[in-house]
């Protein structure tokens, strides 16, 4: 199997998770997403672990009602605890953590809990918000409103610009790929990372062809 | 030499076939002509048979045996032209370009010297272009790099994708003279473009015409010896 498979597979997945959507429309798709990015901000934001707790129960209670997709969900939520516990480990051994709680914090154990609950609680509403209706949905009702439909369109475009560069990535990668006749893995693995640099590299040239290509056409609320 | 029987393919994600039951073969000494209107799958036969992407259904075959069962090696064997250059392009230097896969072969400099040479005159440019950074090309002048890169290590089969778009006048003859030699030499060549090209009438054995998915036969007619390739060194 080439890489040039296996990374189509791979993208094929993401992308299609970036993509779905619903039919849900209980609650309001664009409210609710509204209402749990609120949710996040402020529990982030505001460093109360009544919020995070609030923020927890309220995924799981809406987590129940939408059923949100299992895949996605579970990748997501992996990430955030991950995100979480490995810089958390060193708080569990010295205690420190750069903010201060409102409330009173006796121990290293509790720092470290405040810590990752901050950080993989705080989300989990904006995630059951995306995995429950998924971006197209939500995209789709918020486009209502004049004010936010700016903003929506912006993320909207990140998402087609990484739709065209997994492309752009996909055509780089099989030219290199094709070229590459001796089994030395070193040769593939140098090929693969050539094609990492590119991209980076002429990330800026491929998004600014495509801001060009979108603004072009923009006319209204863009 | 090569071919794709029964071969179905869709990409990941998609529910139509690109390609039904579709089936190829390209033989020694022989140019056949892939055409078609845009998104009928040319490009799509061209990574199969390069054994980038795998088949749903049907097999590919390189010389008698599965070709997944011989990569990477089989690619020595098997060269492909991108139709956008700058995809192809990632070395810094056309000579570092053009010498990507002989300096996989061998470590003999001389020779990889040679070849870097004798392929970058047999198409058109001088070997000054050698020295050239790939970036500061022009789109023709990195088609005509690109294709060097793949003849560089004279593989049995070339794969071209669009192999004229874009060039001048000159600069198509002269891919058509390479192709033209590459087929006196006995290679096979499968070239896939939106219609026959011209400079090619007449050449082609056989033309697919994957719009109307039906294959029209044309007789092989008079092959000159164009005598465009530079003389190399054999093969690592």
């Amino acid at each position: 199997m080439s890489l040039l498979s296996e990374f189509l597979k791979a993208a094929s997945r993401v992308l299609d998770e970036a993509y779905a959507g619903t039919d849900k429309s209980f609650p309001h798709p664009g409210a609710f997403f509204l209402m749990s990015l609120a949710l996040y901000f402020t529990s982030a934001v505001l460093n109360s672990p009544v919020l995070w707790i609030a923020s927890g129960l309220y995924s799981i209670t809406w987590g129940i009602v939408l059923r949100p997709r299992l895949k996605p969900l579970l990748s997501i939520t992996s990430i955030t605890l991950l995100l979480a516990l490995v810089p958390g480990i060193p708080i569990l051994f010295t205690g420190f953590d750069a903010l201060k709680y409102p409330v009173s914090v006796e121990s290293r154990a509790q720092v470290f809990a405040f810590f990752v609950a901050r950080v993989a609680l705080s989300p989990m509403p904006l995630i059951v918000s995306l995995t429950g209706f998924g971006w197209a949905s939500i995209s789709a009702s918020l486009r209502g409103s004049r004010v936010v439909s700016r903003y929506v369109s912006k993320v909207d475009f990140f998402l087609l610009n990484t739709k065209y560069l997994t492309v752009v990535f996909a055509d780089y990668l099989a030219a290199r790929e094709s070229r590459v006749v001796s089994r030395a893995r070193s040769t593939l693995w140098r090929a693969l990372a050539l094609t990492i640099a590119d991209i980076i590299g002429k990330f800026t040239v491929v998004s600014r062809d495509l801001v060009k290509a979108y603004e072009s056409r923009c006319v209204e609320n863009c | 030499m090569l071919r794709l029987s029964g071969v179905w393919f869709k990409y990941p994600g998609s529910k139509t076939y690109v390609l039904e039951d579709f089936s190829l073969e390209v033989g020694g000494g022989e140019l056949v002509l892939l055409t078609g209107p845009n998104g009928s799958g040319k490009t799509t036969v061209l990574l199969i048979a390069a054994g980038l992407l795998e088949p749903q259904k049907g097999s590919v075959e390189f010389e008698g045996r599965p070709l997944k069962k011989q990569l990477p090696e089989a690619r020595r064997h098997i060269g492909l032209l991108f139709q956008n250059p700058e995809v192809m392009l990632f070395n810094p230097t056309v000579y570092d370009e053009v010498t990507f896969v002989p300096r996989q072969l061998s470590r003999d400099k001389s020779w990889i010297d040679k070849v870097a040479r004798d392929s970058i005159r047999t198409v058109g440019l001088p070997e000054r272009f050698l020295n050239r950074r790939v970036q500061e090309l022009s789109y023709g002048e990195k088609k005509l790099v690109a294709l060097a890169s793949v003849i560089s290590y004279r593989p049995k089969i070339l794969l071209l994708d669009e192999p004229f778009e874009g060039l001048s006048r000159r600069a198509r003859e002269r891919v058509a003279c390479v192709v033209k030699e590459a087929v006196r030499r006995g290679s096979g060549v499968l070239l896939a473009s939106h219609e026959p090209p011209p400079e090619l009438a007449g050449v082609a054995s056989r033309v697919v015409d994957l719009g109307s998915k039906k294959s029209l036969e044309d007789p092989v007619q008079g092959l000159n010896d164009s005598g465009c390739y530079a003389d190399s060194a054999d093969r690592a």
